[in-house]
């Protein structure tokens, strides 16, 4: 089999079909509690516990040790996911921070009950944006998930509302149906390994997630992009999400015919979306080709059972390698192993530049830890004499049809490594396994587990279930709502802004404060909001520190306002902020020497520069405003407003 | 439909309105409401939620949701799935070369499942099922698991304790190697503490063990508690009763606590079990090494026949908690319903208000013991330093040492099993027979930190 890619896809003859699950953390503060340190009505509350949803930068102060072990779900089966993760059973390790941790996240004290803003505002989103309709109650599940993510074990989701066949978004032109959306607490992020125990942070753990899921709708990778894209801009819309890197995550459920649903969990670059899909289109199309090969081979159950397992150091003590020389040096072992019937299919590429061999590889990631292996299509480019290759290939018992591979590390690696492809090449034999993979840089994915199934939900025992009031859907319903397009229209409108500032303002966070500036002020929309979106990120691509609160925003205009400043003070005010903020706006204009100048004054000022500058005056006549402005402007602190200078200037060169 | 059962949980009328459908617990129905079509397995109900609401488990996305139901919506059966909750037995070889350990079951979060009805956590575990759950059991020790009752350990009373103790003699009489009493975390130190009373001379070790996070999530710490437990009742050289439970929050090590030191400290950690007033026994650590930290622990015996089972028992003891301002009545009420013995949690150094002297006095013209203990937890009753104590003393008070007070309840229920004479009752009550009292108090024996001591951080983080 050649291991050339298809291009140019025909999306529509080989059946792609996508549906997404766009996850969004929300910004939730739940009042019942609060932070000195972290303002819940910047950061949010977590789901159930009163911490704040802060992500941190600093290093955690509090480490803890956990192992964890799958159960029966309510109807008493193990979860197939569950139990594939506990193969996996390893310490792991839960790092925290005490003053934005508490026993919830540690999961030694019971859950408090649920964030009821978090609860509204996914449900105003799910209703109002997504014409879902609410349940009656919503009852939070436990979704057993065993890879350590969530220190108790699993992750509490629940549904807030589904989809019929009114529930669909618009997206160029085309109905994407939405069907269901989820309220669910995030995951502990995975910050690598020690010494073999995955380590985990608890800052991003419980912080509220809505989840919108679409029908498999998308049948272009463009569309995915649009759909996702579009979503995501409805749901910044409302002001009711948290923002910045890493608050949006997909899963991806990608199928073509003759495929399988196969979920793409965790992507957070919009830009690959594309990538990622198209690359898993791929992929189905070679795991079918792959399939019939095997199958044509003979293959079957009885060969992945034969697998033979061997150490077979001794015969690598003479390779000149580097990685393997130096492995050897350090203890390490080489555990051979053979995959039969595999011969000439390892090196098949089921992704641009992964091969059926880096499946195998993925595969001794996820379940020991293991560096990757060296299959057979690939180990002659490391130097192995054929004498060597010949002996490896005797000792594992391999045949002429048969691959094998060598993995660099313990026999209990390999033990594990093979017993988890054993398992994923049983589902082989049934076609195209329902799995989750995780996204990889280069936009490929790896195998990280098999699609879960029922068994790992059941009712969160420690939360009666939650009514849905018809005051709440009262509520619900007074919200004012409205969809990105039509704001766009009256901020150009209302305020005036060009199509440049109104397109930056429309899913800005900084939008209600713009919004309240301008109501409690008359100061000119136009100034506020190039002073938000421009001025102060320029100030801050310079290096100034700029933290400015919605406050300290209030405050600058009113005060701006009050001092009846002109917009040229702006900039060194707020330069000079940068520097004290433990000072007011009101107390650094004075400070500065920054209070408006009266006509007095500025006549004054423009008497002098006329002075100075008479003769140039009498020479060129008009042409000098240009110079005389800067120097009007430099002589007055800039505090002269520069229109009313321009006119006087005007008048009096024109005499 | 003649073995129609109604579904579990649901009442008024949307129960008549199931029945008159055919639906039962299992059913896959089809919820049509307007546009919206829901199908689902019909789950039993939790009792106390609203009695309006349908719960279903979706069969796409596999939640539980709930559906409000009236007349609008039209419901179908559309077929039937019935969930099985056993998990499989699993049948234990038995080898010869692994120490005998029975596992004594009484409830409580160590063996505990899942309940639809109340959506909480309740005993229904079989202890055979804990082979299946915790697999390594079966290569530590021979584990016999019988089921002596399933209650919630707040449900426990004196009766039930003399049982247990009962239960545990035939274990040892029968030749086991250890014992392991799996109970609630609740009540868990003062079963502890009665035991420790109601065999003597053991041979063997007795191990209370529990899981303070319940069994049904994978975070649970009931697993590592029971198999440390196994390894302590199969091979600790240990003839004691005592609790054996996480030592940190972390699964790093359990402690091993004995039996009457020991108080349930925290509502919900994982290391909720503390010695007070001294140190623990011992831990053992995750690889089951043991590790004794008092040079009196006694020692495994070979032969049992200076094993005694001395479970007496009067369980007409109340027990009062001394507050500013109680009441005289609180004492003559106890006394007018004829409550043999009472314990006193005073404050301090044991202390009761002045007010108290009168039916103190009423209590010892009726020879009633009136044990004192003290609120602080940690530290010795002592009643000779103070006016007011030595008053108390005066009036019969008995100084119940640096016994706590669940575990001076626990032996004044004994201890009135044996004598009513209240010299003899006095005389017990301050005889230490299994630690409850200790001569003195190690410095260590109080070691609550405050979480702010220089270098806590690095400690914390070593633990």
């Amino acid at each position: 089999m050649k291991a050339e890619l298809p291009s140019n896809l025909n999306y529509d003859k080989i059946g792609f079909k996508v549906g997404i699950e766009f996850h969004q953390q929300l910004l939730a503060p739940d009042h019942r509690g609060y932070s000195d340190k972290f303002p819940l009505d910047e950061y949010g509350s977590k789901l159930f516990c009163p911490c704040p949803a802060v992500i941190r930068e600093s290093e955690p102060d509090i480490r803890i040790k956990r192992q964890l072990r799958a159960l029966s779900g309510e109807t008493g089966e193990i979860d197939i996911s569950a139990k594939f993760e506990q193969k996996k059973q390893q310490n792991i390790i839960y790092e925290a921070y005490s003053d934005s941790n508490c026993l919830i996240e540690l999961d030694e004290e019971p859950i408090n009950t649920v964030n009821p803003e978090a609860i509204f505002r996914a449900s105003v989103i799910a209703k109002r944006l997504f014409n879902l309709k609410l349940v009656d109650e919503v009852i939070i599940c436990r979704k057993t998930i065993v890879d350590g993510s969530n220190v108790s074990g699993f992750q509490r989701t629940s549904i807030i509302a589904v989809g019929d066949n009114n529930s669909f978004i618009d997206v160029k032109g085309k109905k994407i149906g939405v069907y269901l959306a989820c309220l669910e607490e995030d995951s502990a992020k995975n910050i690598g390994y020690e010494k073999g125990s995955r380590v985990f942070r608890l800052d991003r753990l419980g912080i509220p997630l809505i989840e919108i899921a679409t029908s498999p709708d998308m049948t272009t990778p463009s569309e995915v992009t649009d759909v996702a894209s579009r979503i995501g801009s409805l749901l910044r819309s409302t002001g009711y999400v948290k923002r910045g890197l890493g608050t949006i995550r997909q899963d991806l459920n990608v199928s073509i015919t003759g495929g399988s649903r196969v979920e793409i969990k965790g992507v957070q670059e919009l830009d690959m979306l594309e990538t990622f899909v198209t690359n898993e289109a791929i992929r189905q199309m070679r795991m079918i080709e792959l399939q019939k090969e095997l199958k044509s081979r003979g293959f079957t159950a009885e060969h992945i059972s034969k697998i033979i397992i061997k150490d077979v150091t001794a015969n690598f003590k003479s390779v000149k390698h580097k990685l393997i020389k130096s492995s050897i040096e350090k203890g390490k072992k080489i555990i051979g192993f053979s995959l039969p019937l595999f011969d000439k299919l390892i090196g098949l590429e089921l992704q641009p530049n992964y091969r059926v061999g880096t499946e195998f590889s993925e595969i001794a990631k996820v379940a020991a830890q293991a560096g990757g292996i060296i299959h057979s299509d690939e180990i002659s480019e490391y130097g192995i004499t054929t004498e060597t290759l010949n002996q490896l290939k005797t000792d594992l018992k391999c045949e002429d049809q048969d691959g094998y591979a060598i993995l660099i590390g313990t026999e209990i690696m390999a033990q594990k490594t093979v017993s988890m492809i054993q398992a994923v090449l049983n589902l082989w034999l049934n076609g195209i396994p329902n799995e989750v993979r995780a996204p990889r840089v280069d936009g490929t994915s790896g195998y990280l587990r098999p699609l879960p199934g029922g068994a790992r939900m059941y009712p969160e025992t420690d939360l009666p279930p939650i009514s849905i009031t018809s005051d709440f859907i009262e509520r619900i319903n007074a919200v004012e709502i409205e969809f990105p397009e039509d704001r766009l229209i009256r901020l150009q409108k209302d305020y005036n802004l060009s199509s440049n500032l109104s397109e930056k303002l429309v899913l800005d966070p900084r939008l209600a404060i713009f919004e309240k500036i301008v109501s409690n002020t008359k100061v000119n929309p136009v100034l506020v909001a190039t002073t938000i979106l421009e001025t102060i990120k320029s100030l801050k691509r310079d290096g100034f520190e700029l933290n400015l609160t919605d406050d300290n925003l209030l405050e600058l205009f009113s005060e701006y306002e009050t001092n009846s400043l002109v917009p040229s003070v702006l900039l060194p005010l707020l330069e000079s902020f940068s520097k004290s903020s433990d000072k007011s706006f009101k107390e650094l204009i004075i400070l500065e020497g920054l209070t408006s100048l009266d006509d007095e004054q500025l006549i004054q000022i423009i008497d002098e520069v006329f002075e100075t500058n008479a003769a140039e005056i009498s020479e060129k006549g008009m042409r000098v405003m240009g110079l005389l402005m800067g120097q009007i402007m430099t002589k007055s602190n800039n505090r002269a407003d520069g229109k009313k200078v321009s006119q006087i200037l005007k008048e009096r060169l024109s005499n | 439909m003649n073995d129609y059962t109604p579904p579990d949980g649901y009442r008024g009328a949307l129960l008549e309105r199931l029945v008159k459908e055919g639906l039962r617990t299992w059913s896959v129905v089809r919820a049509t409401k307007g546009n919206a079509v829901f199908e689902g397995i019909l789950l039993p109900r939790s009792a106390h939620t609203d009695d309006r609401i349908l719960n279903l488990k979706t069969q796409d996305t596999y939640y539980n949701i709930g559906i409000l139901i009236d007349d609008n919506v039209k419901l179908e059966e559309i077929g039937y799935r019935e969930g099985h909750y056993k998990v499989p037995d699993v049948e234990a070889e038995y080898k010869k070369e692994l120490p005998d350990v029975t596992l004594l079951g009484t409830g409580g979060t160590v063996a505990s499942r899942l309940d639809y009805r109340t959506g909480a956590v309740l005993p229904a575990f079989t202890p055979q099922e804990l082979f299946s759950a915790v697999p390594e059991l079966m290569d530590m020790v021979n584990l016999s698991p019988k089921i002596l009752y399933q209650i919630l350990s707040e449900n426990f009373t004196p009766e039930y304790w003399v049982q247990t103790a009962k239960a545990v003699a035939k274990e040892i009489e029968g030749g086991a190697d250890g014992v392991i009493i799996g109970h609630g975390t609740d009540t868990m130190g003062i079963s502890s503490a009665y035991l420790s009373f109601a065999l003597k001379n053991l041979p063997v070790p007795v191990v209370f063990v529990g899981s303070q996070r319940s069994s049904d999530r994978p975070s649970s710490d009931g697993p590592y508690n029971i198999m440390n437990a196994a390894s302590l009742a199969g091979y600790g050289d240990l003839a004691e009763v005592v609790v054996c439970m996480h030592g940190t929050t972390s699964d790093n090590y359990n402690l091993i606590h004995r039996g009457t030191r020991v108080r349930k400290m925290h509502s919900s950690r994982r290391d909720a079990f503390r010695t007070i007033s001294d140190i623990p026994l011992g831990k053992i650590d995750l690889d089951q090494n043991i590790t004794f930290f008092k040079n009196d622990v006694a020692p495994r015996q070979k032969g049992r026949e200076d094993f005694i089972l001395d479970a007496k028992y009067d369980d007409r003891v109340a027990m009062l908690y001394s507050h500013p301002g109680m009441h005289v009545d609180m004492l003559h009420g106890v006394l007018d319903k004829g409550y043999h013995g009472v314990i006193i949690i005073g404050t301090g150094l044991a202390h009761v208000g002045s007010n108290m002297y009168e039916p103190l006095e009423r209590a010892q013209e009726m020879e009633i013991p009136v044990v004192m203990v003290v609120q602080p937890m940690f530290g010795y009753a002592q009643l000779r330093v103070y006016e007011t104590g030595r008053e108390m003393l005066a009036r019969g008070a008995i100084e119940g040492g640096n016994m706590l007070p669940e575990t001076a309840f626990a032996k004044l229920i004994w201890t009135l099993g044996h004598t009513k004479e209240i010299e003899e009752v006095k005389k017990m009550m301050q005889t230490p027979y299994a630690h409850e009292i200790t001569q003195s108090e190690p410095n260590r024996g109080y070691s609550f930190f405050q979480g702010i001591e220089p270098g806590i951080d690095n400690f914390y983080e070593r633990m």
